[in-house]
């Protein structure tokens, strides 16, 4: 076996590549709940590549089959319901392990210096995850679908002079066509995968280069031993990994659950209306998005015109990427902030889920009310952070994390 | 950190534990994947059985059926060519049939038929799954049969191999059977419904 | 672990409960339909794909369904299916449409009558059921008929040789004046509003007008829970119970033509979390065990 290794390290740093990132990468050994849903990412993203190349080898990507091919794998597919079921709550569950992935992030400061660009690679995930969720809700060609599209693509017609043009070129017809659902289609299963992957490994190339932060936001490279090892770091191998697998277990148990006795979710994983053909003549009585982009969707409407809709909608992503440049306080982690961070955390994560409560719910006066309210706030958390995160007094951190 | 103490025997076999159990559960989730390679609803429908009418079929010619998405040869024999069936054995790779996934078990050996008469047999050469051509006994020097224009592989009227072909099993017989002493149906064995 | 644990529960309470707060908006009547399990649902559902294939297929295929599918799992023998139930297909194996040309039957009917393979998954079976029971005599209309679950439906009443027909009562009809009346009345006094009219006195009128609406909405509520919401005026083939019971089963019918695997995903369910149980426990097991290192 050492031969063999020996053979194989020669030509590919099999080994140095296992002692590098798993065996003899340290992890600060006080790791709780929330660190477990990065490697559930991972998880989801495996069950979204392979059900996801299992659904093509029978879906149509043409106006007229799509909507019968998906039917066809719910019944006449062995195991194709099972198929569709995973990669349809999956796309659900990928959002809800993404959210959950980046709070960890906001309260404990992992997007502080040096881990800048760790942060920015999991914003640009986050933004291809959105397309991906975006084209793919396209795909089964039900009345949601189709409306939900022509909503979003109209959007780009907000653009001054060009807008129309543009989006008569994104659809490559005049309304949502079989044009559009074909190159949705592509993007979808070729070119957003393939994106995808590769940020996924640049997020951990660059976090295995400046090492994990974690609850205590301490530096653990501070106090090593003799070796030079982390005195308060752990061998990802096998500390980690055999803690991530009841971590894996515990969620296919909630995944599995929903899978099998719920899928629908009440309606917000598959929405009722997309169990009815696209028609271009009939729109749905109430469209919203999937509960994913509902807060975004909030925002977009929250403002009362539509070039500052859109406006609003693409800011509050883009300045989520320039967060390891506002937050100035003296600390990272949540546990040695002042309590003014704590009242607008809490503050911004109540404002994040009303707004997506609202997204969902047809427009009336004071919900135009509390979610221009809730915008506003969203913003001002950020745009006035390099303020605010310096007021206050912090805890004092300690020499080594707590455990 | 410290390993003092660690009870390695046990380590080992929870280590085993969580992997065996997580490896019936990877052959679970494997299952979906690989079943649904399966034919579908949609293609075993199209692969129903298909009944035919044997009054299409004059003496000495072949009418093509498809079942399954495949050709199957119907062919009317007559009394000589039945006969001369069992003349050229020496010629033959298997002239008894004696390779029992070519046929069902109740036609005859030789005539590879139910009725002497009828033969029925699925047109895709067993050398690469080209198809067949039917040649009379007047049209050739080798008495008659089907040959595979691909690689020239030549079989005798009741679907048999001869020497000297690429191909090494001989044509293989649909299950089929009989509604009416004129009408066969094909891809329903003998006694089943 | 144990804040874990704590965490875990509220956000699965939470789930759930905002899983079950999309429920449908109020429907008039707004019957809850009785459920059934194994054999009686078995049979219930075979009943409904009856009803079905007599009254409803003649105009809306379940095109994405296969009959042998069917057959397989409300447990219909074949040759009974094919002799009995199958009018327009030929063999076992073919999809449940029924060859009606879109073309022709948008000229017949203004729009042609919809595939029902997942109405029920679109609609839901608590709306389907009282739709089935929601059609009453309305001359106004160019089939004669209306519906109270879907206002001024396109499709005939083509179960009224089993239901007879029947009228809003006279109750409903009165309050329902009532609230034309008291609509009007805010109409007007909207009107005389924007032309500069006493608002103090008109904006009492809109307030009492609106309270009373609210007031007669919930009678009428009430009324449909009484099942005094319609009276029969002409006598069908089954009694009003039987009627309701059959609509059950044409709604079991659907609700399993809407997802065929429903039954079967749910058993194979609890063999699954029962699995993944059992391999977290393992799991679980092996972290404490590597953990100890850890101080």
């Amino acid at each position: 076996m050492s031969q063999f290794m020996q053979w194989i390290d020669a030509r590919f740093p099999a080994t140095k590549v296992w002692n590098e990132h798993l065996a003899q990468y340290y992890a600060p050994k006080n790791f709780n709940f929330w660190y477990f849903f990065g490697s559930l990412a991972m998880l989801v993203l495996v069950n979204q590549i392979l059900t996801g190349i299992w659904l093509t080898m029978n879906y149509t990507p043409t106006g007229e089959g799509a909507y019968a091919s998906v039917e066809f794998i719910m019944r006449d597919v062995e195991w194709g319901w099972l198929l569709r079921y995973m990669h349809g709550v999956g796309a659900s569950a990928f959002f809800v392990v993404v959210y959950l992935h980046m709070f960890r992030g906001l309260i404990y400061g992992s997007f502080r210096k040096p881990r800048e660009l760790v942060w920015i690679f999991g914003m640009i995930i986050f933004v291809i995850l959105m397309a991906e969720g975006f084209m793919g809700y396209l795909l089964p060609w039900g009345n949601m679908s189709y409306w939900g599209a022509q909503v979003i693509i109209n959007l780009f017609s907000a653009i001054p002079e060009y807008g129309d043009d543009i989006a008569v070129w994104i659809r490559g017809d005049f309304i949502i066509s079989g044009a559009t659902l074909n190159r949705f289609f592509a993007l979808h299963v070729v070119a957003l995968p393939m994106a995808l992957l590769l940020m996924v490994f640049l997020h951990i190339v660059a976090l295995h280069q400046v090492g994990s932060n974690n609850p205590d936001g301490i530096d653990i490279k501070k106090n090593k031993d003799e070796n030079g090892i982390p005195l308060d770091g752990i061998p990802f191998h096998p500390y980690y990994t055999v803690k991530d697998i009841v971590g894996v277990g515990v969620f296919l148990f909630i995944f599995c659950w929903i899978i099998f006795f719920n899928p629908e979710m009440g309606g917000y994983f598959f929405e009722p209306p997309n169990f009815t053909p696209a028609d271009p003549l009939k729109t749905p009585a109430h469209i919203a998005p999937v509960w994913y982009f509902t807060p975004y969707y909030s925002i977009l409407k929250a403002v009362p015109n539509q070039g500052g809709g859109v406006i609003a909608m693409a800011g509050s992503l883009v300045i989520m990427f320039f967060l390891p440049w506002l937050d100035r306080s003296p600390v990272l982690s949540i546990r040695y902030k002042s309590p003014i961070f704590k009242v607008a955390i809490t503050l911004f994560v109540v404002c994040f889920f009303i707004l997506g409560y609202l997204g969902m719910k047809a427009p009336t006066e004071m919900r135009a009310i509390v979610a221009r309210v809730c915008t506003i706030y969203y913003f001002a958390f950020f745009l006035l952070m390099p303020w605010w995160s310096q007021w206050g007094t912090t805890k004092p951190v300690p020499e080594r994390v707590t455990h | 950190m410290s390993n003092d103490g660690v009870d390695l025997e046990k380590r080992r076999f929870l280590t085993l534990a969580t992997a065996g159990v997580g490896a019936v559960g990877a052959g679970f989730i494997a299952v979906p994947f690989i079943k649904s390679w399966n034919p579908s609803e949609k293609a075993k429908a199209g692969g129903a059985p298909v009944e035919f009418n044997l009054d299409k079929v004059e003496v000495g010619q072949m009418v093509k059926v498809k079942w399954r998405g495949k050709p199957v040869f119907v062919v009317r024999r007559d009394d000589n060519t039945v006969e001369a069936l069992s003349d050229h054995d020496a010629e033959l790779k298997d002239a008894q049939s004696t390779n029992e996934a070519q046929q069902p078990s109740y036609v005859d050996k030789v005539t590879r038929s139910i009725r002497p008469d009828i033969a029925v047999i699925v047109g895709i050469c067993t050398h690469l799954g080209c198809v067949p051509q039917h040649k009379k006994e007047t049209e050739v020097s080798w008495g008659g049969g089907f040959f595979c224009p691909c690689h020239g592989s030549r079989f005798d009227l009741s679907g048999r191999v001869f020497n000297g072909s690429p191909a090494s099993k001989n044509l293989e017989i649909p299950p089929y059977h009989y509604l009416a002493d004129n009408e066969i149906i094909i891809g329903e064995d003998q006694g089943e419904a | 672990m144990k804040k874990l644990i704590k965490i875990a529960s509220v956000a699965l309470i939470s789930v759930s409960f905002w899983a079950s707060a999309n429920s449908g908006e109020a429907l008039l009547p707004n019957d809850e339909m009785p459920s059934y399990s194994d054999d009686k649902l078995v049979e219930s559902m075979q009943n409904g794909m009856q009803i079905y294939m007599n009254n409803c297929m003649g105009c809306h295929s379940l095109k994405f369904q296969r009959y042998n599918r069917s057959a397989k799992d409300l447990r219909i023998p074949e040759d009974l299916m094919i002799n009995n139930l199958m009018f327009t297909a030929e063999k076992i194996g073919d999809p449940m449409d029924n060859n009606m040309p879109t073309a022709m039957a948008e000229k017949w009917f203004g729009t042609a009558p919809p595939d029902l393979s997942l109405v029920a998954r679109a609609r839901g079976t608590h709306w389907l059921y009282n739709y089935f029971r929601a059609f009453y005599l309305d001359d106004s209309r160019p089939l004669g008929v209306n519906n109270s679950v879907f206002n001024n439906v396109g499709m005939p009443h083509a179960l009224t040789q089993l239901q007879g027909l029947q009228d809003k009562s006279d109750k409903v009809k009165g309050i329902e004046n009532d609230i034309d009346y008291a609509k009007g009345d805010i109409a007007t006094a909207r009107e005389e509003l924007k032309r500069g009219g006493k608002g103090r006195e008109l904006n009492k009128i809109i307030d009492e007008s609106e309270h009373l609406i609210h007031e007669k909405e919930n009678e009428l509520v009430k009324l449909s829970q009484n099942g005094e919401y319609f009276t029969l005026i002409k006598e069908g083939e089954l009694s009003a119970e039987e009627f309701d019971s059959a609509m059950v089963d044409l709604v079991n019918f659907l609700d399993y033509i809407g997802e065929p695997i429903k039954r079967d995903r749910k058993s194979m369910g609890i063999f699954v979390l029962l699995f993944i149980l059992f391999f977290t426990a393992v799991a679980y097991m092996l972290k404490k065990e590597y953990w100890k290192d850890v101080h």
